[in-house]
């Protein structure tokens, strides 16, 4: 599943406008247009490199494990490129997390296609080909299957994914806060667990520091700088088994000169997440307001960031939604996500002693990676009556209850005296 | 002569036993006496003989007031009216199975080796050999679960029936006495009521009658006696008054708790109902005083006791 | 003749101030009550307490959720699987129905609070009320001081704060203050003879008939109270309209409860009550005729109609009841009377251990310095026996009674015992805090001329009232703020207190005993009564606490990594949070109300696993749980509950399950080599060993709890798997396996899988050995 693609020249920075075509009906390869800066005159070479990455595309082999087992995945793809153009020369290199590659296989159709030798393994590294010239593929009578290959290879980083992500950013400009919650919800996505869970096997494997890469007991999460009182609760209650890690104050020279450090936030789920096991839960913290909001006071506006999310390292998120809720009141607001969204709404939120209800921006998104660990900008205008809204509401609302209550207590109702 | 008679009987049963005491023997036994053979360390041998073709209900007590069992004096009648039941049984049924009783006076080795701490213990030996053993056993001996069945005699015949040749015949004796108690007490005292309602009118109306009832209620009550009463636990062992754990007491603890509380209750009552009455101030300031004294130990005797009752109670005062 | 000279105030000055001292008292009392509730929220977290409340909070958030309607017609199917639940008609809604409003009204007003919040926060708040409903009450009982008094002794009596520490969301968190209410509107209807009031304690009367099954209090103390009244001679046409009201309304109004439904005409627990209503009515029309019929044959006539229309009544009751047309007392009722009964014919309640007897330290534990001032309070309301006093004095001896026999009523005991004390200590303050001395007849003439100097100038009426002034201002400056002096002590001609050294001597006594009060219901609370049962907390060697969260760990593995549908069986005590947490349906749970599904859990825990194997299929079990603590000492685990179990299956299969057969041949309960055949193939035993040694790697195994060695041997199993252990093995999960697909018994199959592992394994170990 491709989740991003990037094109540049090489050697040029900058990279160019990708223009999705979709499906193409007759060969049902998906087209994508490459618009160059500036049209190439006939004759002349341009190195293009075409960046993408794809999710889920390994599967665990085999797709059963017990817990003490290691983690072999394969990997399959097309060996050849599907292209509309005529391909010279093409290779297909692998690299594998490890070294230990339990098998790689090509098929013999592409055996033959190749120049050389067909296939070289050196370390991590698979090398397919170079194959010979090749006449466009992305054809309507191409047929992929004869061109396969496949790499068998051990996996010694977990295989998390984020099923779900659901962000929800608050900004108070009275209490100076930005408040932020992540619901996840996590597949180990390593090969399911065979037979049952046992805890001993756990227990002796931990204790002998054996423990199967495949077995998550612990994950970090990296959060802005500013970050304080974090929380870490799922549908059960709170999950007492966290460690906050507040990012260490600038204190010489050197320190703040790299910036500002992350603040940890290391999360043990309440079990330890074996192959196929799920785990749902909802972290969160506040920060600092100016940490993420400047006022432009040219403009009189308010310019908001917020990053899009919080990434787990190299684990990808299948599907994304965000949310970001301004003050009450805030009228005039644009909007900048920090790439294209499938959807976006605009909805009102109503939290504690709202009047009118604050607006709110809900981002959707699907295949996300490290890569998109963005931010989201919003401007906005808050004017002041909107700012003293909350107050009077409830001094008014007060006001009148006691006002009531004062009335009723010296009205005589008595019937008769 | 009959202490004379008596211990002729004994040496009888004794060398009888030494010369291997046969089923005749036990047979006669058990009808001289009612249902129930009197062990001895011999006839205990003899009757739990591993080839023993009968069974036999054993009850192990200490009857002896040196032991203050109060619960095997409880359940002796029990087991013997049940064991009288069974003495009634055509002998064709009755002679397969024995009630048995040994004290611990006579048998301390046995209950040694049977390593019994505590009594009564009634334990059941299903027979092993011959006819009479029961297809499929479920288990080789047990022991009677007082806790469950309780001292009740017919709780006990209804168990033990699920083991003997033929269900025991026991049926619980009508108790006429209450009834009749009861019956006779009603009609004495509508009679004497009809004649000293006078009296006992001004008995019924008065309030500090009712008062004095009631509060005594309320302190038997809160001092722990429904406890005692339902767990059926005893006044007291010999070895301790006050039971260990929080939520464990002895029948003396009620004694002890309802007297202190009662006693701080009154005091003050005196210091609110009695001290402003006294005219005299020297005599008012040392009732005062001794009120207040008698409050502040007995509280902290309260506190102590209930510190034993509690071990981490952090509280304490002057003892 | 006063002690000490205090400045004057106008009256009008002194009601006000009064007035505003005792409603600043009221609000930071109701704010001691709310706070030493907070222990467990603050220790732990704002977590739902132990089993029940799982039940009301997963009930409350149907109805927060779906809505009223849902809420009354919401079928269960996952409880009490296959059979599911009919919620609606078995449960008290007035819990919920008071969270819904409450969460429905800030939702209004825009202030979203979690229903969470709301369920675990509930029960402090509502002690506050308590608290509130109490002073009214003691204020009529004396006065305002004893008043303040009772509200801060139940506002932290650790008797009632046992049951409403924040997230214990049960019935009794409400019910308490709906009990103290309906008696104080008794009492004033009574007082007034008021119809308005009457029908206002039915109202109350019935939320609390909705509010907990403890409404048959209420059902049978307000007609003990009339009979009692009656029989004293003091009928009262302000009794008989209080008391027709009430009935009359109430009773109607109780019947609207679909769990109740018919139950007030059909019951013995409700008949007290009509039969009162009855004989109030005989009286009264007995009365109304004697009033206007002067003849003496004819009030003969009277005298014997009144007899036999009593007699007639209670025959036809009699009857009723022994044709079954009114049903006798229900067992839990029952019980309370006949204490052997329960544990001989329904173990299920003699099995809950709230249900056991009270043994004195708890009395001592739950109310400290009340529990001895309670005879004297009742002595003091015997002095007085107005009306109320008669109703508290019937009340102490209800609820003494009651507490005696059952730990859980404790509750009802608490708030007399409060009323009581409060009135004992104030009768002590109000004499000892007077500053008038009697007139004494040797008086050294110091102090006489001291306070005589003050007081000539005044004339009679005034220093009279400057006196009541005096007293009161001297009350609120002390512990109670009190005006209460007014009537009392005014016979301080011949009575009262010599001297300033007593006075500091009683009420600092007083004084230090309130203190220790304080500590220790402080102490209990914190220690005792605020740990959730869900989470456990433990402490480190360095004295850190370690919060061992294993239900929580097993539960959510539940929740999250099986079927939506798989059936969990565990014992009926974690059925409601396994439905709460987990999320899966259950076979049983705590509402007990099917012996045979209980004792089929029962019997499959206890027999074998052949035994019970066909008994897990056959209820689509697809998952056990059982508790086990022998590895870090919990001592509340399914092993030790386990006789509760063979009980309960021999009450049904009484020739498949014996309980002497669980127990060694001396009549011990062991579970190590001496453990019983029995024991040692229960499904149980199995389950909670499974492994167990193989975790102390060749050292014998010990069991924390038992204080036992466990065998060498560990058991096997052959027809469930381990699925889930917990972090400290407290939670233990087996699948049970399906069918075999060739056919063969499970146990066979079993054999022939290990057979078949083994075989590679072994010789090549060997030669390894050999190598070597």
């Amino acid at each position: 599943m491709t989740s991003w693609m990037q094109v540049k020249v090489k050697g040029l920075t900058g990279s160019l406008e990708v223009e999705p075509l979709g499906q193409n009906a007759e060969s049902l390869a998906y087209v994508y247009a490459i618009n160059l800066a500036k049209p190439l005159p006939k004759g002349e070479y341009l190195t293009i490199l075409v960046d993408t990455i794809q999710l889920h595309a390994s599967y665990p082999k085999p797709a059963y494990a017990s817990q003490t087992d290691s983690h072999f995945r394969v990997y399959e793809a097309d060996g050849l490129l599907l292209s509309p153009y005529e391909t010279t020369s093409q290779r297909l290199r692998f690299k594998a997390p490890t070294p230990s590659i339990r098998s790689y296989h090509i098929s013999h159709t592409l055996e033959d296609l190749a120049k050389e030798e067909p296939v070289v393994k050196s370390g991590a590294t698979v090398t397919f080909g170079p194959f010979k010239s090749q006449p466009p593929t992305a054809t309507k009578g191409f047929n992929r299957t004869p061109y396969r290959v496949s790499v068998d290879f051990e996996m010694n980083i977990p295989s998390l994914t984020v099923v779900s992500l659901n962000r929800s950013v608050e900004v108070s400009h009275w209490g100076a806060n930005m408040n932020t919650q992540d619901d996840y919800m996590l597949r180990n996505d390593a090969p399911e667990l065979k037979g049952q869970f046992s805890r001993l096997d756990f227990q002796m494997a931990q204790h002998a520091r054996r423990m199967s890469p495949v077995i998550i007991s612990a994950v970090t999460l990296q959060l802005p700088s500013g970050a304080q009182n974090p929380y870490y609760f799922d549908l059960v209650g709170n999950v007492s088994t966290s460690a906050f890690r507040p990012a260490a104050k600038p204190s010489s020279e050197r320190a703040a000169r790299l910036g500002p450090q992350n603040a940890q936030l290391d999360l043990k789920p309440r079990y330890p997440l074996m192959g196929g096991w799920n785990y749902t839960f909802t972290v969160g913290w506040d920060a600092p307001l100016g940490d993420s909001a400047h006022w432009d006071e040219k403009n009189g506006r308010w310019i908001l960031a917020v990053p899009f999310m919080t990434p787990l390292p190299s684990t990808p998120v299948d599907k994304a939604e965000v949310r970001v809720i301004l003050p009450e009141g805030a009228t005039d607001i644009t909007v900048h996500p920090p790439f294209d969204v499938s959807l976006m709404e605009r909805s009102t939120h109503i939290t504690y002693l709202d009047t009118i209800g604050r607006p709110a921006f809900t981002f959707h998104a699907e295949n996300l990676t490290e890569v998109h660990d963005g931010l989201i900008y919003i401007t906005y205008k808050v004017p002041l009556a909107a700012h003293l809204q909350k107050p009077l509401a409830v001094g008014i609302a007060s006001l009148i209850v006691f006002s009531v209550m004062w009335t009723l207590k010296r009205v005589d109702m008595t019937i008769h005296k | 002569m009959r202490l004379l008679y008596g211990v002729l009987l004994l040496v009888a049963s004794l060398s009888a036993a030494v010369a291997q005491v046969t089923h005749a023997e036990l047979v006669r036994l058990a009808a001289a006496n009612n249902g129930v053979i009197k062990l001895n360390p011999v006839l205990y041998d003899a009757l739990t003989a591993p080839n023993r073709q009968w069974s036999a209900a054993i009850q192990f007590t200490a009857l002896s007031p040196q032991f203050k069992c109060s619960p095997c004096s409880d359940f002796n009648p029990s087991f013997k009216s049940v064991a009288k039941a069974w003495s009634k049984v055509h002998s064709a049924e009755r002679d397969q199975h024995f009630f048995a009783t040994l004290d611990f006076l006579e048998g301390q080795d046995v209950f040694k080796r049977l390593g019994l701490s505590s009594a009564p213990v009634l334990q059941f030996f299903p027979a092993l050999e011959g006819p009479s053993v029961r297809p499929n056993p479920q288990r080789l001996e047990f022991s009677y679960d007082f806790s469950r069945h309780g001292f009740d005699a017919e709780e006990l015949a209804k168990d033990l029936s699920n083991h003997t040749p033929i269900p025991i015949p026991y049926t619980a004796p009508f108790n006429w006495q209450p009834w009749f108690f009861g019956f006779t007490f009603l009609v004495l005292s509508l009679v004497a009521g009809r004649f000293a309602w006078i009296y006992l009118r001004e008995i019924i109306s008065n309030r500090w009658l009712w008062a004095a009832a009631t509060v005594g209620l309320t302190l038997v009550m809160t001092s722990g006696y429904m406890f005692v009463q339902i767990r059926g636990m005893p006044y007291a062992q010999h070895n301790s008054m006050i039971a260990g754990g929080f939520q464990n007491q002895f029948g003396i603890e009620v004694n002890l708790v309802a007297a202190l509380y009662g006693l701080l209750g009154a005091s003050y009552l005196a210091l609110i109902l009695l001290v402003p009455r006294i005219p005299s101030p020297i005599r008012q300031r040392a009732s005062v005083y001794l009120w207040t004294g008698i409050l502040f130990v007995l509280f902290s005797i309260l506190i102590s006791f209930f510190r034993i009752k509690n071990g981490g109670y952090p509280f304490k005062l002057l003892l | 003749m006063t002690i000490l000279k205090l400045p004057t105030f106008a009256p009008s000055t002194l009601t006000n101030a009064a007035s505003l001292i005792r409603i600043l008292a009221l609000a930071f009392i109701a704010g001691a009550a709310i706070s030493s509730r907070l222990f467990a929220v603050i220790n732990f977290e704002s977590i739902i307490h132990e089993f029940d409340p799982w039940f009301n909070y997963r009930a409350t958030r149907v109805l927060a959720s779906q809505g009223f309607t849902e809420f009354w017609n919401w079928f269960d199917p996952t409880a009490w699987y296959p059979l599911g639940r009919v919620v609606g008609g078995t449960i008290y809604p007035g819990l919920m129905a008071t969270s819904g409003v409450i969460y429905n009204i800030l939702h209004a007003l825009h202030l979203p609070v979690d229903i969470r919040n709301v369920c675990v926060l509930l029960a402090p708040g509502f002690s506050g009320l308590t608290a509130w409903a109490t002073y009214m009450l003691t204020k009529e009982l004396k006065d305002e001081s004893a008043g303040l008094l009772a509200a801060i002794f139940i506002g932290i009596a650790p008797g009632y704060i046992s049951r409403s520490v924040a997230g214990s969301y049960d019935n009794e968190a409400i019910a308490i203050f709906l009990l103290m209410i309906t008696f104080y509107i008794w009492i004033r209807a009574l007082k007034d003879g008021s119809v308005l009031y009457g029908t206002l304690a039915a109202v109350f009367y019935f939320y609390m008939v909705a509010a907990w099954g403890g409404y048959a209090f209420i059902t049978n103390m307000i007609p003990l109270h009339a009979f009692v009244l009656l029989l004293m001679g003091r009928f009262s046409h302000r009794l008989y309209s209080a008391y027709s009201a009430w009935y009359a309304v109430g009773t109607l109004a109780s019947m609207q409860v679909p769990f109740v439904g018919f139950q007030p005409v059909l019951t013995s627990e409700h008949m007290a009550a009509l039969g009162v209503f009855g004989l109030l009515q005989l009286v009264a029309f007995v009365e109304t005729i004697r009033n206007l019929l002067a003849s003496k044959q004819f009030q003969l006539m009277l005298r014997w109609f009144l007899i036999a229309a009593g007699v007639a009544g209670g025959l036809i009751i009699v009857g009723l009841t022994v044709t079954k047309t009114i049903a006798p007392w229900t067992g839990r009722f029952y019980s309370l009377w006949d204490t052997g009964y329960a544990k001989k014919y329904i173990p299920i309640i003699a099995s809950v251990s709230e249900h056991q007897p009270t043994a004195w330290p708890a009395f001592f534990m739950d109310l400290h310095m009340l529990i001895f001032l309670f005879p004297a309070g009742v002595v003091l309301c015997f002095k007085e026996l107005r009306e109320e006093h008669v109703f508290v004095i019937i009340y102490s001896v209800m609820a003494s009674y009651f507490a005696g026999v059952m730990v859980r009523l404790m509750l009802t005991l608490t708030p007399v015992v409060c009323m009581t004390a409060a009135i004992a200590l104030s009768s002590l303050l109000d004499t000892y805090l007077n500053v008038d001395e009697p007139a004494n007849p040797d008086a050294n003439g110091v102090k006489e001329t001291a306070t005589s100097g003050a007081e000539t100038p005044v004339d009679g009426t005034i220093s009279k009232k400057k006196k009541k002034g005096v007293a009161a201002a001297a009350a609120a400056a002390a512990v109670t703020p009190s005006i209460a002096t007014k009537a009392k002590g005014r016979s301080s001609a011949e009575n009262g207190i010599f001297g300033i050294d007593t006075r500091i001597l009683v009420i600092g006594n007083a004084i230090f005993m309130l203190v220790m009060f304080v500590l220790h219901c402080t102490w209990v609370t914190s220690t005792a009564y605020s740990s959730p049962s869900v989470v456990l907390a433990s402490r480190r060697p360095d004295g850190s606490q370690n919060i061992i969260d294993d239900f929580r760990e097993a539960y959510y593995w539940l929740r999250q990594n099986t079927p939506q549908d798989s059936v969990v069986m565990s014992w009926w005590d974690y059925g409601y949070q396994i439905a709460g947490m987990a999320d899966r349906p259950t076979l049983v749970d705590n509402n007990t109300w099917n012996n045979t599904h209980i004792a089929t859990v029962g019997k499959a825990m206890s027999s074998p696993e052949e035994i019970s194997y066909p008994i897990l299929r056959k209820h689509d079990v697809d998952y056990i749980l059982v508790i086990f603590g022998g590895l870090i000492g919990y001592s509340g685990d399914d092993v030790n509950k386990f006789l509760w179990m063979v009980r309960i299956a021999q009450g049904v299969w009484p020739d498949e399950i014996k309980e002497s057969n669980y127990f060694t041949p001396r009549g011990e309960y062991k579970v190590d080599d001496q453990a019983s055949e029995a024991m040692k193939n229960s499904l149980m035993y199995k389950m909670s060993y499974y492994r167990f040694n193989d975790l102390f790697s060749g050292a014998p195994a010990f069991d924390r709890v038992r204080n036992q060695q466990m065998p060498k041997e560990g058991p096997k199993l052959d027809y469930i798997e381990e699925a889930f252990t917990s972090e400290n093995w407290i939670v233990r999960i087996y699948k049970v396996k399906k069918e075999d697909p060739l056919g063969r018994d499970l146990k066979t199959a079993h054999a022939f899988d290990g057979g078949k592992r083994r075989k590679p394994s072994k010789p090549i170990s060997r030669r390894k050995a050999l190598a070597a």
